[in-house]
């Protein structure tokens, strides 16, 4: 491969050498002994085998020499004197055989007992079982009964909650009447002190006045007495005043029947339409959530109020025609300047749809709720001033003095109810006029009576002093 | 595979020991061996092989035929002869001419008669191997001398290391199967150096009764640049026994002749006794052992 590789030279002597040495060795060590140690080992095979063989015939010779053992025992007079022992065994053994026997009938007898006892304890048995599946039905019905008392009880409890939290409520209220109550006595002591003072400076006038008065008497007897022949006054202006006066009580009623005007403005229905005090203006609430102004006099939209989440149910204006409120179905009302068109306030508090509201003269709104409540909210102060609990959803208020402390209320339970709302006390529940729920309640513009609307398609006018029904109109 | 002499290494491969095996009587009666010492095995075994290669043949032989209540491990198993244990990771032919040549306990004529020992392993003589692993121990040891023998010629072991795990394996798997294509396939591997001599010869002297010896034995004279000979290394090595024959460079040829007229002790090589004038390189590659080694026992 290289030339620093020392190749084999055949023929060298010293090469020669090795191979014939190591031939020799071979011979020597190797090739002398390879067929000695293969034959060995063959004899040793042999020999194995045959060690084995051996073993294995001397295994046989033992076992024919025990077999020829048994075969002369069998031979000798020994086996007659066995053969009468094992008659003598069989003996015995059917005695033992037939006492077997009788244990067995015995047995039998027992066992039929015992049949008839299973038996009844299967009868038994049966009847338990019965008693058992009634017994469970049992307790199924009263375990129904269990569920029912308990969610009543659930339900009891959900109630006793909302008691409770009202009850909070009239406590916080009640500390708050006593604050006022403070406040009143101690006016109504100033008022007292300013009443004696201005009853005397009164006597002081009366007493001048009668003095001047007793002057003047004097005076016109004295003139009476002078003017003894003067002629009577006629009476004739007066009488034509008469007939004026009452030419002014008759005024004239008709009912419309051609429509002057047709606006459309609203996506959706309408819900309610409502004149200001001054009758500028004319204002409608719908369905889509909008309240919308009109002049009252041209019919010209005159702005559009959104705000509301969702349908206006009902509008009202304030006295001074300034603000106008809806009342909408999101729980909230709402009130915008009319001039502006600017949201002022946003009444949040009830927790079911406002259904009405309407301005008193003192800066409050009163607002009616299907949260059954209705609730007076203080404008000047913008949140809730007083809660009443009205029991029913309330469908329409009415004001039954300019300054809202007397209302009443037109309800889902066909009944329309009068409140105070200072003491917030029911004056009266006024029952059984309408077979249906009250869907509006208004004042008579000059006598103490007020109409509603119900469901059951009357309308109906209601003496105040009287709480009976004047006239029903259907 | 120019370099190697096939021929020889053909005859080396096979060169096979006589062996006479038998049972130590101690062993034996400890064992409950029976008609022991009607049995030897009788085995020609490899001079290339190793003892524990052959130890659960021996066994095998021992149980079936003296039914040797024997049930350890292999690695127990031991040799001995003349009272001396066998170094069972020395191959056998090295084994067989050591001991041929040891006068003091000559052996005797072939076959060589050896006993076997099932117990009491002569730990303090011989390396102890852990049970189970006999082959897997002595395959190491094979492989620790095949790498030092690499270090020695080049100075790192990387041609064995740069062997495939499989020629790693097939170098061992072949000894034991006896396979002169296969060893040779990847000793010759190992053989081939680029473009230098080999640094060291890897050799080992053996006389009785004295220390192994093994020195770094250089494969040519620098000055002269010739391969040096047997004859120069064992007569700087062992002066006392082989003179440095002074005209002994004159030629090859002659030293046939030249060993006629020594004295010298005589150097022991596969059985055979080794010219001296061989040039050592050509002796290392192609007359070692399958461990790469040149294990030369001295005779004197």
């Amino acid at each position: 491969m290289t030339s620093f590789v020392v190749q084999p030279p055949p023929g060298t002597a010293w090469h020669e050498l090795i191979l014939s040495r190591l031939a020799e060795r071979d011979a020597r060590e190797k090739d002398a002994f390879t067929e000695l140690f293969a034959a060995h080992a063959e004899a040793r095979h042999l020999a194995s085998t045959l060690e084995s063989e051996l073993s294995s015939l001397k295994g046989e010779h033992a076992q024919a020499l025990k077999v020829a053992a048994l075969a002369k025992e069998f031979g000798s007079p020994d086996s007659a004197r066995r053969f009468a022992e094992l008659e003598e065994q069989v003996h015995k053994l059917k005695d033992e055989r037939s006492e077997l026997y009788k244990t067995q009938g015995q047995n039998a007898q027992k066992l039929l007992e015992l049949m008839e006892a299973v038996q009844k304890a299967d009868g038994t048995v049966a009847t338990l079982q019965d008693e058992n599946q009634t017994l469970t039905a049992k307790l199924k019905t009263v375990s129904i009964g269990l569920r029912d008392a308990q969610e009543l009880i659930r339900e009891k409890d959900h109630v006793i909650q909302i008691l409770r939290d009202e009850l909070a409520t009239h406590q916080l209220e009640l500390v708050q009447r006593e604050e006022q109550l403070t406040e009143r006595e101690k006016k109504v002591k100033t008022l007292q002190e300013e009443n004696t003072s201005l009853v005397d400076r009164w006597i002081l006038l009366k007493q001048e006045q009668a003095a001047r008065m007793n002057e003047a008497n004097e005076y016109v007897e004295f003139a009476l007495k002078s003017k003894a022949t003067s002629p009577p006054l006629s009476r004739q202006h007066s009488l034509t005043e008469k007939i004026y006066d009452a030419g002014m009580a008759v005024s004239p009623s008709f009912l419309p029947q051609v429509a002057t005007k047709k606006m459309s403005a609203h996506d959706a229905e309408i819900n309610c339409i409502q004149l200001s005090p001054d009758g500028n203006l004319l204002a409608t609430g719908g369905n889509d959530k909008r309240v919308i102004l009109y002049d009252a006099y041209t019919g010209g939209m005159k702005s559009t109020l959104s705000g509301p989440l969702q349908s206006v149910m009902s509008i009202a204006f304030n006295s001074a025609s300034e603000l106008v409120m809806g009342t909408s179905n999101d729980n909230s009302a709402k009130i915008w300047n009319v001039s502006t068109g600017r949201l002022k306030h946003t009444l949040t508090g009830h927790i079911g749809k406002v259904f009405a509201a309407k301005f008193t003269d003192a800066g409050r709104v009163v607002s009616g709720s299907h949260d059954r409540t209705i609730k007076v909210w203080d404008l000047n102060k913008g949140f809730c001033a007083d809660t009443i609990f009205t029991l029913s959803s309330c469908n329409d208020l009415c004001l039954l003095n300019g300054d809202g402390t007397i209302i009443a209320s037109g309800h889902l339970d066909n009944n329309v109810r009068i409140w105070d709302t200072r003491s917030k006390q029911l004056i009266k529940e006024i029952s059984g006029i309408h077979h249906g729920q009250i869907t509006g309640v208004t004042m008579h513009p000059t006598q103490n009576a007020i109409l509603t609307t119900s469901r059951d398609n009357t309308l109906k006018l209601i003496d105040l002093h009287s709480y009976q029904t004047i006239k029903t109109y259907s | 595979m120019q370099h190697i002499d096939s021929p020889v290494a053909q005859k080396l491969w096979d060169g096979q020991v006589p062996l006479r095996i038998s049972l130590h009587p101690q062993d034996a009666s400890a064992l409950n061996a029976s008609n022991y010492s009607c049995f030897s095995q009788y085995l020609s075994v490899h001079r290339f092989s190793y003892l524990p290669l052959i130890a659960s043949e021996v066994r095998r032989f021992f149980v079936e035929n003296t039914n040797l209540g024997f049930s350890g491990s292999d690695a127990e198993v031991w040799f001995e002869c003349q009272g001396i244990p066998l170094k069972w990771h020395y191959p056998v032919g090295l084994l067989c001419d050591y001991q041929m040549a040891d006068i003091d306990h000559s052996a005797g004529p072939l076959p060589w008669h050896i006993t076997v020992h099932f117990l009491n392993f002569p730990a303090d003589k011989l390396i102890r191997v852990s049970p189970d692993s006999s082959i897997p121990s002595i395959r190491d040891a094979f492989m620790s001398m095949v790498k030092e023998a690499d270090f020695m010629r080049h100075g790192t072991i990387k041609k064995v290391m740069g062997l495939s795990k499989q020629d790693q394996t097939q170098l061992w798997d072949s000894l034991v199967s006896h396979s002169f294509e296969e060893f040779w396939h990847v000793n010759s591997q190992l053989l081939v150096s680029e473009n230098t001599w080999p640094r060291y010869v890897p050799l080992r002297i053996y006389v009785p009764g004295l220390p192994v010896i093994q020195e770094p034995i250089p494969s040519i004279d620098e000055e002269t640049d010739q391969p040096y000979t047997l004859r120069h290394v064992l007569a700087s090595v062992l002066p006392q026994y082989f003179k440095p024959r002074a005209d002994g460079d004159a030629s090859r040829r002659g030293s046939v002749d030249s060993m006629k007229r020594a004295p010298d002790a005589v150097a022991l090589l596969h059985g055979i006794e080794a010219p001296l004038g061989v040039p050592l390189v050509w002796l290392s590659q192609n007359c070692s052992y399958p461990d790469n080694f040149l294990h030369i026992v001295i005779r004197i």
